[in-house]
């Protein structure tokens, strides 16, 4: 549906968008003056509600594409048709103030999972929660819009204690009189956690990115309580639930500083509770408010996320990715920082361009060939095809030599006895889609392959220059025996002499790789094989082996060293950053760099 | 008790947000500090319409220096309030007797006791807490609201009251938390014994 425009609405809701519509520049207002957003998409019936992804709320938000989504038949039948300013204004809320945007919103959910034990799948719930306290509260005290009215007319019936606790906290931030949304209650705890979700909405106002934490670490125990668990009014509040959808955040894959420390209950932070306590008490038994001398010397910064969290959280975000997908992104995030020079082979003399007049452009041709101006100039009128014109390249000696990049040909294992990187963090995978990237970057082509047992592999088209296929196949986990894939190695280099260019052939196992030496399904000896592969490469080769003790111990890898190919052990982030170190210091043969 | 309405509560929160350094200097106990309390409250209680302090009142807001730790906090709050008593709106009534009732309460001794005068000031649930209670003092609510919304909302933030509950919430949430660790101990455990079986 595109925006504004809704062709088949009924008579009614026509006019009930006319009066939404009417309310938009208020609402904007509202954040400010020179707040834009494009006007919301308007859902009339169940299936347009649908196809926008709004299915369980009568409004929601996508940070991507900066979309506010309303279903004007759900906010008919949920009495709420008269808050258009409120409802209006607390979505552009979500864009302009909390999160803002789709890495903030991943950064609040990253700081609410420390906080929720065996619930981190309530994150997103949470921090949507979170965000409209914020937002609420602002609207109310700051423009005097009437969200009492919207939670008066949307929340009868719910009887949980998560609802208590929420709608009780409403009552203290806008001096309601007890009762006024929430029947009155005798219940210490409760009454104590809304204070303290009341002052902390005030407190953290500013920097909520710092209160989230601090917030869901609240919530939780009433999390953990059943009813509240079962509590439909919360769902029917996610307006952020697919605010991620067709985004990605970047940075995700590093824990923040204080992202983990920060996830304490407000009840131990001496600035929220007013309570004098005994700061050594709290910091004896590590829940003090202020973060130890390790966060704020960087506290858990550097560490890395494991990639099922990583994925966890852009779940939370609504992104529709698989645990494949998400490990594509996940590890080349960890890989770019770390791309290498890979090594290039030197050309005697590199040409340079020399232009050598028109000639006709046709459809079909790349778009960015055209040369526009003297299009134009042959006829104002541009008809493509016709009046198009491209400019024509010759080439002249130049003065430097060229250099030709290594192709790349990746072998990953994925027996069983690998871990799977779409679970853990597997240092030999980052080490491949280090070297993978950098080749890439450097314009070589890759061919990987991904293997386990006998006739089970996987592989790319050959030699491509495609970074997603080749990052799929590093990331992907078969789990079953372990066989090199010998024939792949034999078909690829047996054939592969000059002009085709030198490349580089990096196998990724443990101790599984000596199957690499076995016999063929023709009889030929692996040796013979990896010999002649090392050969007809001519850019080297190298393993990167997952090993529990020195590769020297092993006859075979011995062998294998003598024959030529160079090996790297690598179990944790120091020995991947000595690989990765090492690897562009190597030269292949006298005539590379 | 029956309360008539006052001010409006958003006028005196403003005032007292806007309250003078003067007001929170140090009160002169002894040779030390900076401001004549019972010279400040003496001319209040004029402007509201009294004759000069009792002498009992001259000895309370003139305490020795050797009890300066049990009274200077009350005095910093009794300076606090004079500044909030000195609003047109009760000069206009000349609520003296009043204003005098409520400097020399235990209500405000016991919020003295909470907090210091600049967080008094600072703090907007402490902030209003001392105007609804200088309010009630007097015998007033704040305007607009019934007796019940009023005495509900000083319920909420009195700070007695406030910490009561959030200790509830803390001794409730170290029970929780105790809970959450033997759980997942048992569980590590579980999956050791297991992990061993296998």
């Amino acid at each position: 549906m595109s925006a504004g425009r809704a062709p088949a609405a009924p008579p009614d809701l026509e006019a009930l968008r006319a009066q939404w519509l009417a309310q938009w520049p208020a609402a904007l207002a509202c954040w400010s003056r020179f707040t834009k957003l494009s006007e919301p998409r308007w859902c009339f019936t169940a299936e347009d509600a649908q196809r926008e992804g709004l299915t369980q709320s009568f409004a929601m938000i996508r940070l991507d594409d900066h979309a506010v989504v309303v279903n004007l038949r759900l906010a008919a039948e949920l009495n709420v048709q008269a808050f258009a300013l409120e409802i209006l204004a607390h979505e552009i809320g979500h864009h302009v103030y909390c999160p803002a945007d789709l890495t903030d919103n991943a950064r609040i959910i990253a700081r609410i999972r420390w906080a929720l034990p065996t619930k981190e799948h309530l994150a997103g719930l949470v921090s949507n929660l979170y965000c409209d306290l914020l937002i609420n509260d602002r609207l109310q005290r700051a423009h005097n819009l009437r969200m009492v009215g919207v939670y008066q007319a949307l929340g009868q019936g719910a009887s949980d204690r998560l609802w208590q606790l929420y709608m009780r906290t409403y009552e203290i931030l806008w001096s309601q009189t007890r009762g006024s949304l929430v029947d009155a209650f005798q219940d210490d705890q409760l009454e104590g956690d809304a204070q303290l979700t009341a002052r902390l909405v005030r407190h953290y106002a500013r920097d909520w990115l710092d209160g989230a934490g601090k917030f869901a670490a609240l919530c939780l125990p009433y999390l953990l309580d059943e009813k509240s668990q079962g509590a439909r009014w919360a769902s029917g509040w996610r307006d952020m639930e697919q605010a991620g959808q067709g985004g990605f955040p970047s940075g995700l894959t590093e824990i923040e500083a204080g992202e983990k420390e920060g996830a304490v209950h407000p009840a131990y932070d001496p600035e929220l509770a007013g309570l004098d306590a005994d700061p050594d008490e709290l910091k004896n038994d590590g829940r003090g408010a202020q973060p130890s001398a390790s966060a704020q010397a960087g506290g858990t910064r550097g560490q890395a996320r494991e990639p099922f969290e990583f994925g966890q959280i852009l779940k939370a975000l609504g992104l529709k990715l698989t645990d494949h997908e998400i490990a594509v992104r996940y590890y080349r995030e960890r890989a770019v920082p770390h791309l290498i020079p890979f090594p290039e082979r030197k050309l005697p003399q590199a040409v340079d361009p020399l232009p050598e007049g028109l000639d006709t452009w046709d459809i079909g041709a790349p778009l960015e060939d055209v040369d526009w101006l003297h299009s134009v100039l042959v006829s104002p009128r541009v008809v493509p095809g016709l009046t198009t014109v491209q400019r024509v390249w010759g080439e002249s000696p130049g003065q430097e030599p060229e250099k030709e990049p290594l192709d790349l040909d990746l072998y990953v294992d994925c027996s069983g006895s690998m871990p799977n990187p779409q679970v853990s963090t597997s240092f030999l995978t980052l080490a491949g889609a280090i070297i993978a990237l950098s080749a890439l970057r450097t314009g070589a082509r890759v061919q990987a392959t991904l293997w386990s047992g006998a006739r089970q592999f996987l592989k790319t088209d050959g030699f491509v220059r495609d970074e997603a296929a080749v990052l799929r196949i590093l990331t992907g986990y078969l789990g079953g025996a372990t066989a090199f894939p010998i024939h792949i190695l034999r078909d690829t280099f047996q054939e592969r002499h000059p002009p085709a260019r030198p490349a580089h052939i990096l196998v990724i196992s443990d101790d599984g790789v000596t199957t690499m030496f076995a016999k063929d399904e023709k009889g030929n000896s692996g040796w013979d094989i990896a010999r002649m592969a090392l050969t007809n490469a001519r850019g080297g080769g190298t393993f990167v082996l997952n090993l529990y003790q020195d590769w020297s111990k092993y006859p075979d890898l011995v062998k294998a060293a003598e024959m030529g190919w160079n090996l790297f052990v690598i179990r944790n982030w120091e020995e991947l950053v000595k690989f990765a170190r090492e690897f562009s210091r190597l030269k292949y043969g006298g005539d590379r760099v | 008790m029956t309360t008539a309405s006052g001010p409006l509560l958003e006028t005196l929160t403003r005032r007292l947000a806007e309250t003078p350094p003067d007001f929170l200097a140090e009160p002169r106990l002894g040779p030390a500090g900076q401001v004549s309390v019972d010279a400040v409250v003496a001319d209040l209680l004029r402007t509201l319409g009294a004759d000069d302090l009792r002498p009992a009142d001259l000895t309370a807001l003139r305490p020795p220096a050797r009890r300066a730790k049990t009274e200077r906090r009350w005095l910093r709050a009794v300076l606090l309030a004079s500044w909030l008593l000195a609003d047109p709106w009760f000069a206009e009534r000349q609520l003296w007797a009043e204003a005098h009732g409520f400097l020399f309460s235990p209500e405000l001794r016991e919020l003295a006791e909470s907090a210091e005068a600049p967080k008094l000031m600072a703090d907007a649930d402490r902030r209003e807490e001392l105007v609804r209670l200088c309010l009630k003092g007097l015998g007033l609510r704040p305007a607009n609201e019934t007796e019940a919304q009023a005495q509900d909302r000083l319920t909420t933030i009195s700070t007695a009251e406030r910490q009561r509950v959030i200790q509830a919430a803390r001794a409730a949430e170290e029970r929780a938390r105790q809970i959450r660790e033997e759980l997942a101990r048992q569980a590590a455990q579980e999956a050791a014994d297991k992990w061993s079986r296998e």
